[in-house]
This record gives structure tokens, sequence and C-alpha cells, in this order.
């Protein structure tokens, strides 16, 4: 009893309730209005509400954890593993390192000429931004960028997904009661509150979702030149190789799609296989699945449900229109929204499966002749995804990655890199923009600022600036700023003077070092034999 | 200049062929090796160097400007870029280790690679004709992309030998130019790119962005701004007069990054204003009409729309203010203004104007700036250490000179961008490869840790939550209410000390007892 008045419960909760799109406006000059006081700008500031905002999470871990159950079914391993464990953790390590991050930088690579100008880059926030989170992860997607926020000096106003409405009913009262309600707000609802949130004038857009919203995001940030950073999907490929590990292979591209039932923007969308390895290949998935879920998926604590029915018939449709044939699992159910993780052996790259983010528990695999295929057939499928997974050999994998794009990239696993808290994160293409997580998640809601300072000591020396301009000027710049190259018209090195002595005249490291050898033996023979005279 | 054909468009139906052919090449894979990278950037150099005088005359015959401002921000800018590009260009390119990565994670390898982000488009402007154009073509060559670049029309003479230049060195497969204006750059945006770069206007800018947004194409925008300078009343009034003179002086003020505006504390406007007159004799002895150093407006257009924009002001005029519409001059003129409101405030001169609008101190300064333009792409705020930081706290900018005029952006190495409506994206140096760079996270899973990876796999059991629970979880080091508590380890290295200061207090303590005990116990050795 004692805990449950410490620890929040969902029945303390009021229902989820849209934000009446009159007070919308208001909301968004209130942080505007915040963030012009600069006082969100000092460390203590932002400390203080990463602190605090980790209490309330901490403290809310039960309400949290059912809300994830009541949303999507999801295990508290999982939702613990991803989203509340994630999110505390990663508060921790802002909090460890924001001064760190907060310090002006000195600028790289700057010439001796300039260094009396002390140029540095200094971390400015970007301003009041808008946060717009998505339902499969509706705790990290939301407070991982607001954390980033938060951490840059920004003000900001989160807007959590409708769809998955006991976790945004749960943010929504972490938020109101951990952070300065001047600074930080949540609003609730569907597409007219996003509208009406989308009207106003923001720093930056944090979305993270689908490509057609993600297009409206754009557009509409665009008439007001409003940086973005979309976090959206794609059809990301993993290509198993003739020389991969068929067992680590599927067990680990199977797991990618149990986790949240395959309701994972970087999950891969569909399996390149090399038609030499498949069989074995098909063969380990079958073992994996039955070592993964004993008693079948359905009955698995584990395994999660789809987050409504909209979404639950557009895979079970999706399912009806392949051509291809289900080797493994298919079984679905309406009542409970269960969809089993199915492998489909696809015959054709066109299949509908390939031609759209599945976002669910379907694994299409398409068998293929050799490497070059596979590398051409997911360079056309989707030219630039959110990842890639590559099995195979060092030499494969290294030819893939060179040969493709993609946000990022796991090889001999799924989704590895996106599991890893510090790793940036992001797309690249239509698969998103901006990258955050770690130290990137400050970065992704700062302005690097390019600052110099002239001393007055200086003016002489800048007098070759002024006009008049005569022809000694002009010498005299070309004399201070002209670097000279060390190739020729041809584009082949040509070592200066410099390079001449060092290297003795030689061309190359080589023949350099031949040359000192042979020095350094005259002179001991000569030494030896001044020596013996 | 005379041995290369005249300014011709590019016909709009061979348009989508050149896009076709440079996203043909990028899928070739083969832009993204180092020497072929090296390669272009190195034939570029040369294609440069061996073309100096054209290039002096082409930017003399569109802006009058003069060889020593062509060579100091145009060719020997550039020219200098390649090299250190060159140099450093293997070292951008080599994977990054992530950083921050737990010990848990280090077996995965997590590092950065640096793909390049395919076939871009670059479009140049008229006020630095060469080096808005070649900066960003070559962070794009250096990151390995393929390119297409459309020079402004308005410097119609650069353009034609920047297209002799490129067509000449580069690799035509990969890289090209198409010339033209409006109907060539609608056309150019109609195909889908991997970045645009473009420099200009807001209003080329806003609509280049809208029809990005479409294909969520990304782009860097280097716009303009309003950009203010704040002279108060600790600043040195001779140094701020001269170098922000200057700064309007350079391509006869047509530079983006040059303020639009100076707020002057009341108190030292007069010395201000004096030392204006005093750099303006020094620099233009035979004033400026006579000043071979001093440039024209690019066009009539422009002329006009300055001219406009001079007539419009309710303030009054100090110095200049000559004019003349044939040889598309325009005086270095300085204008004392009473209002914010001025229209003079209100809009991005981008030419010689030199608004002035006193105020009483630095608060309304501050406030002022932020108002007239709250993200401007540059700000010059002059004035004691104090006064200067106050101000960088207090606005936000793309970039900042202290006590001076756009000297940041001078530094061919510094990352130069706006932020807000001033811009997004930069550039230079480093920055023109990261520019045109995807950074790629990438980890590799060794077959060993497969025994450890065991924990993320189901069935999941209140074990396997315990565990990780045991792996992951690190613990605050501060109280529900945000106060630092500090762990056992701190304690024994403060000596249970609140803060530094009580840490180090105990140990001096600590260190004089273990000196006193030492000498002591050595004395009665010897005795």
């Amino acid at each position: 009893m004692l805990l449950a008045m410490i620890h929040l419960a969902m029945a303390d909760l009021p229902p989820f309730t849209p934000t009446p799109l009159e007070a919308i406006p208001a909301v968004h000059a209130r942080v505007v209005a915040k963030f012009h006081t600069h006082t969100t700008r000092p460390l203590a500031y932002r400390l203080k509400q990463l602190r605090t905002l980790y209490w309330a999470l901490k403290d809310a871990e039960p309400a949290l954890l059912a809300a994830c159950a009541q949303d999507l079914g999801k295990s508290a391993y999982e939702t613990y593993l991803m989203e509340l464990g994630w999110q505390l953790n990663d508060i921790l390590f802002v909090c460890k390192n924001l001064q760190r991050w907060m310090k002006e930088e000195r600028a790289p690579d700057t010439s001796l000429l300039n260094l009396a100008m002390r140029p540095r880059i200094r971390k400015d926030p970007l301003g009041a931004v808008l946060i717009i989170g998505a339902y499969n992860f509706p705790l990290m997607l939301s407070l991982g960028p607001l954390v980033g926020a938060i951490a840059a000096g920004c003000t900001a106003v989160l807007k959590p997904s409708e769809s998955a409405p006991h976790a945004a009913r749960v943010l929504q009262h972490v938020i109101e009661q951990a952070l300065d309600p001047e600074g930080y707000a949540v609003v609730q609802g569907a597409v007219a509150e996003t509208t009406a949130l989308l009207a106003r004038k923001w720093d930056k857009i944090f979305y993270t979702g689908g490509v057609a919203v993600g297009t409206i995001v754009a557009r509409k940030a665009a008439e007001t030149l409003t940086p973005v950073a979309l976090e959206l999907g794609g059809r990301n490929p993993a290509i198993v190789t003739r020389n991969a590990d068929p067992r680590l292979a599927a067990r680990r591209l199977l797991w990618a799609k149990l986790v949240n039932a395959g309701q994972v923007c970087v999950s891969q969308n569909y399996i390149l296989v090399d038609a030499e390895i498949l069989p074995r290949f098909l063969a380990e998935l079958a073992i994996a699945l039955a070592e993964f879920f004993p008693d079948g998926a359905r009955h698995s604590a584990s395994y999660a449900r789809i987050i409504n029915l909209r979404q639950w018939q557009r895979l079970v449709a999706l399912l009806a229109s392949t051509d291809g044939t289900i080797l493994l699992g298919g079984e679905t159910d309406e009542q409970t929204l269960f969809i089993a993780p199915t492998v489909i052996q696809l015959s054709s790259p066109l299949d509908p499966l390939l031609q759209q983010e599945t976002f669910g528990p379907l694994l299409p695999i398409l068998p293929v002749p050799d490497l070059p295929t596979a590398i051409a057939t997911a360079n056309t499928i989707h030219a630039t995804p959110l990842a890639i997974y590559p099995f195979g050999t060092p030499a494969e994998t290294s030819l893939i990655l060179s040969s493709t794009r993609s946000g990022g990239a796991s090889i001999n696993d799924a989704f590895f890199h996106a599991s890893i808290p510090t790793l940036p994160f992001g797309g690249v293409g239509d698969s998103g923009t901006g990258a955050y997580r770690g130290r990137a998640s400050f970065d992704c809601f700062s302005h690097r600022r390019s600052v110099t300072t002239t001393p007055a000591w200086v003016e002489r020396l800048l007098a070759v600036r002024y006009p008049p301009y005569t022809a000694a000027k002009l010498a005299q710049v070309k004399r201070t700023m002209d670097a000279r190259p060390d190739f020729d018209r041809a584009g082949n090195v040509r070592g200066g003077w410099v390079w001449w002595f060092v290297g003795l005249g030689g061309r190359g490291k080589g023949a350099a070092g031949v040359r000192w050898v042979l020095v350094a033996v005259i002179a001991v023979v000569v030494r030896i034999m001044r020596a013996r005279m | 200049m005379d041995d290369l054909p005249p300014f011709t468009s590019t016909p709009v139906d061979a348009i989508p062929p050149i896009h076709q052919r440079v996203v043909a090449k990028f899928h070739a894979h083969e832009t993204r090796t180092f020497a072929y990278r090296l390669k272009q950037l190195r034939q570029l150099y040369w294609g440069l160097k061996d073309e100096e005088p054209a290039l002096l005359e082409a930017a003399k015959l569109d802006l009058g400007k003069s060889a020593y401002e062509t060579y100091l921000t145009e060719l020997g800018w550039e020219l200098n870029d390649i090299l250190f590009m060159c140099k450093n260009l293997e070292r951008f390119m080599k994977d990054e280790k992530a950083e921050d990565t737990s010990l848990m994670n280090l077996a995965m390898g997590p590092r950065i690679r640096k793909d390049p982000l395919g076939a871009v488009l670059i479009i140049g402007a008229y006020n630095f004709p060469f080096m808005l154009s070649l900066g960003p073509l070559v962070g794009a060559i250096a990151a390995g992309c393929t390119a297409v670049l459309k020079p402004s029309e308005h410097a119609p003479n650069a353009a034609r030998i920047m297209q002799h230049i490129i067509t000449q060195s580069l690799d035509p497969e990969a890289y090209q130019v198409v010339q033209g204006g409006v109907p060539e750059t609608t056309a150019l945006l109609d195909c889908k790119w991997d970045k645009i770069f473009y420099t200009g206007g807001v209003g080329v800018g806003t609509i280049i962005a809208k029809k990005a947004a479409e294909t969520l194409t990304p782009v860097a925008l280097e716009l303009g701004g309003r950009n203010p300078a704040i002279v108060t009343k600790s600043a040195d009034p001779r140094l701020a007069a001269r170098r922000l003179l200057w700064a309007k002086l350079v391509n006869a003020g047509q530079v983006c990054v040059s303020q639009n505006y100076i707020l002057v504390d009341r108190a030292i406007l007069p010395a201000f204003l004096q030392e204006l007159e005093t750099a303006l004799r020094d620099f233009q002895p035979k004033g400026a009409r006579q000043s071979e150093d001093y440039g024209k407006i690019v066009n009539e257009r422009q002329w006009q729309r300055l001219k406009d924009m001079l007539d419009s002001t309710h303030g009054k005029i100090l110095f200049g203010g000559s004019t003349d519409k044939d040889s598309l001059f325009f005086e270095p003129t300085v204008v004392q203004v009473d209002s914010a409101d001025d229209p003079l405030l209100k809009d991005e001169s981008f030419g010689p104007l030199i608004p002035i609008l006193p105020v009483a101190d630095l608060d309304e300064a501050i406030r002022t700036a932020n108002a007239v333009h709250a993200t401007p792409l540059a700000l010059y705020p002059f004035g004691s250490k104090a006064d200067t930081a106050k101000i960088l706290a207090q606005t936000r900018s793309g970039g900042a000179s202290i006590n001076d005029a756009f000297f940041h952006a001078s530094i061919p190495t510094l990352a130069f961008g706006g932020v807000g409506d001033s811009g997004s994206g930069a550039y230079r140096g480093r920055a023109s490869f990261e520019c045109f760079t995807h950074r790629r996270s990438v980890t590799t899973t060794p077959r060993w840790v497969e025994g450890l990876l065991d924990v993320r796999y189901p069935p999941y059991t209140a074990a396997k939550l315990k565990k990780v629970k045991g792996m992951m979880d690190t613990k605050p080091d501060f109280d529900r209410q945000g106060r630092s508590t500090g762990g056992l380890v701190w304690w024994f290295i403060g000596l249970g000390g609140k803060g530094k200061t009580g840490a180090g207090a105990r140990w001096v303590v600590v260190v004089a007892l273990v000196a006193v005990v030492a000498r002591f116990w050595r004395g009665r050795d010897v005795l």
C-alpha cells in the first residue's frame, strides 16, 4: 500500500483526452516565451529538469509497464529493456556528460595565422521545438528526443502518439509533474491537433513515424525554413550470403521480428538469401522459432500484439496479397490482434511484401543466385533504407556496405547498431534525416555556432585586408596564404624540397629508407676508418 | 575570356539526361574510392590555377571586383581549399570509433562509416561566383558524390569560365554544369537528388526547401539574414568603425554575412561616427567613385532595389548617398535611423548601406536585435568581454565575430552556415566533406558473443529481466529534488567533504598530518 502511494498506477490518471485545438497556440507561445527568457540555457536548469524527469519516470515504473502492456501487449521484459530502463540510463548518461558537451570546442584544422582569433564552436540551443512521438516504442521515441531537447537548452512541446493512448497518458502525467511547465508541455491528439501544432513556427520539428506523414511534416516545415529531424522507416534488407553462418543468421533475424511483434522501423523488411544456403537457413529458422516460443507464439507471454485493428487488417491484407509460399506461421486472430511470426518464400522482387514496409512480424525471403544479384536487388527495392544487415565473410559484408547506402548497418546481426544507446541513430535520404541518441541527441537540438574574437592588437596585421589594395598587399596576401600543391597536372605526387631532403631524393618511403641506411652505413664505415688511423 | 563561347542556357530537355548520367555514375560506386576523389580534386586545382587570368577577368566583368578581392576571397581561397582537402581527405574518410561506447558493447566495434550521400545538385550565387559554387563542389567530390553545378546566371562570365574548367578537368560522367535561370533551375529541381545545396536568398531558398521536402531530399541552405552589429559603450570606437566599414566595402556590401545594421550605444555614437568618417577617408582617399578597389552592383535590378530602399528610409544620410545607374555605382552610405521599423532594417540590404540605430543600453540592443531577426546568419558584438559574452548568450545566429566584422567567415576551415531561417547545414574545411557525407553507424556482431546475447532471446523469464537490469542499470547520483548525492567512491575521494573545497580542505589536513607524523618518526630514528 505504501508502494502504491509512491508509485503511480494507471487508475490514478485521467483518461486520454485530446488537447482543445484553441489551447494549442497558447501552449506554443508559452514555450517560445520561456526560451526567450534565456533561463533554459544554464547547465543548472537543464540538469534540474533531467534529474526530476529521471525520478518521475522511475517512480512511475508500474504505470509505464502497465501502459505498454495495454497498448501493445508488450512484456515487462521488453518494456524495461527497450523503453523504461533504456530511457532511465539515457538520462543518467546525459546528466553525466552534459557539462562536457556544452563546452565550447576549439575549431579543428585552424592555421597558425588564424589562431589569434581563437576560432571555436559554441553550442547554442536551437529554440522552442516540437517533438512528435510514435506508438511502437511510445516511451523511448518520445522521451529520447525530449531528453536531447532539454539537454541542449531548448524548450519543447511533446505530442505522443494517440495510437498508444495509455502510454500517452502516463507521459503527460510524468512530464507535467517533473518538468518546468513554462518550458515543457504535452499536447494530446491526432491529425487535427498535429495540424494545429504544425501551423505554429518552431525552431525544429522532430518526427518519428512513416514516410507519408513525414513528408507532410517536411513540407509544412519547409514553408518557414524550419529544420526537421525525421526518423522514418524503410524497406531494410538483410542479405545472407552463401558463406554466412545459417544458424546465427536465422536466430538473429528471427529475433528482430519477434521484438514488439515486428513493429520496429529498423528491423529487416525482407531477407535476400543465397539459394545455396537457403535450405539450411530455413531449417535453422524453424529450430529457432521452436526454441524462442516452445508453446507457440500465441501462448507466449513474451510476444506482443499488433497496435490496433487498422494495422492488424493492413497486415492481414498484405499477407493475403503475396504470391509467395507461407513456410512458417501464418496464424492470425482478430480478437487479440495476434499475428504469428510468418516466414514466406517469395519468387519475385516485385512481390507486394517487398514494395512496402510491413512493420509487422512478416519475414519474406527472396532467394538470389549470388551476391551481386543481392546487392542489385537491394538497391532497386530501396536505395536509401534505414538499415541493412549483411551476413557473411568480412570480404562479402564489406562489399555490401561499399555498394549500398543505409542509415546504419549491423554486420552479422539484426539491428544491433540500433540497440547501442550511445550510437547515433538515423536514416539517410527518404528513410530519414538527422540522427540522435547519446551525444547526438544533444547535437540534434544544438546549433554549432562558429565564433571568433579579434583582439585589438592584431589591427596592424589586419592592415593588409583594408583598401586601398596595392600590388604589395596582393603579394603579401599570396605569400601568407598560398599553399603549394604536392602533385602535378596529371595528379601525380611531386614532393617539395623539404621532402626531397628528408627522403634524400628517393621516391617514396622505401627508397628514402634505403638511402638513409646507406648514409648511416657510410658514416659508420668512415668513423671506423678514422678511428683506425 | 574571348576564347570561350558566350553564356548559353542549357536546353531544358537536356537536363533530365544530365541528371540520369550523374546518378548512374554514382551507382557504379567508382566515385567512392579515395584515388578517384583525389584525382578529381587535383585536376580541378590545376584547371583553376591555369585559368587565373580568365577568372580574374570574369569577376571584374561581372562585379567590377578588383584582382585583389577576387584572389583573396575567391580564387586563392578555393585553391587553398582544394589543397587542404587533398591533404586531409584520407583522414576524413576513415571510419571513426563511436564515442562513449560502454564496455558491454565494445565487442561489436561500433563505428561511423563515411558514405557519400549520392548525386547532388549545387546552386551557386552571383556575389562570390567562384567560392560559393566551387566550395560546395569540392565538398561533394571529397565526399565521393557525383554532382551537377548550376552557377548563378547573374554572373554570366564567371559561369562561362567555370563551365569550361569543370568540363576540362573533371570526369564528365560524374560532374556537369547546367547553365540558366528560373526554367532551368525548375527543371533541375524536378529531378530527384540526394542533396541540394543552395546559396542565395530566403525567397528562392523556401521554394527549394518545399520542392525538396516533397521527396524528402535533404538540403543545405546558405541564406542571408538581417545581421546585427552591436557596438556597446565599452567598445573601441575606432576599431569598431574601421572593421564594420570594411565589411561593407568588400564586394560593395554584396556579402550575405556582412552586418545589415549597427546598433550603437548612444554614449559612444559621436565617437563612432567620427571614426567611421576617418576610416572612410583612409580606405578610399579619392572617394569611392574613383577607387579601383570598390566593386559595382551586380545588375540594374539590384541597383534599383537598393536605390528604392535608400529612398524609402526615414533616417538621415550622414555620409555617401551618391549613385550612378549607368556604371551601377553605389556609394557606401551611412544612414542614421531612428526606429527598428525603418525599411532599412526590415530587409536584407545586400549592398553598401550602413544603417545605424542608436540605443539606450545593452539590453535594448539585445531586445532590438532579437525582434528584428531572431536567427540571423551572423552577429557582431563589440565591447568588453562581459558585454560580448552577454550578447552571445542572449541571441542566436549562424556564427559570430567578436570585436570584428565577419572574421569568422574569413577562416577557410571554420564551419560556416546559418541557423533557423538564415540557413541550415554548414560547410568549409572538414564541414564541406561532412556536408555531403552520411555518417553511417555500423556494428559487427562476432560469432562468439552469441552465448552472451542469449539474454535477448525469448522466452523472457524473470531471471533474464533481472540479469538485464544487473547489466545495464546505472545508479543516479542525485536525489528527487535534483541535488547531487555522490557515490561511495566520491565519498572516499572527497574524504566525506561536501563539494570540491570541502574535499580539498580535508586532503590538506591529511597531508599535513602525514607530514608531521613522518617528520616525527624520522626524527626519532636519528635520535
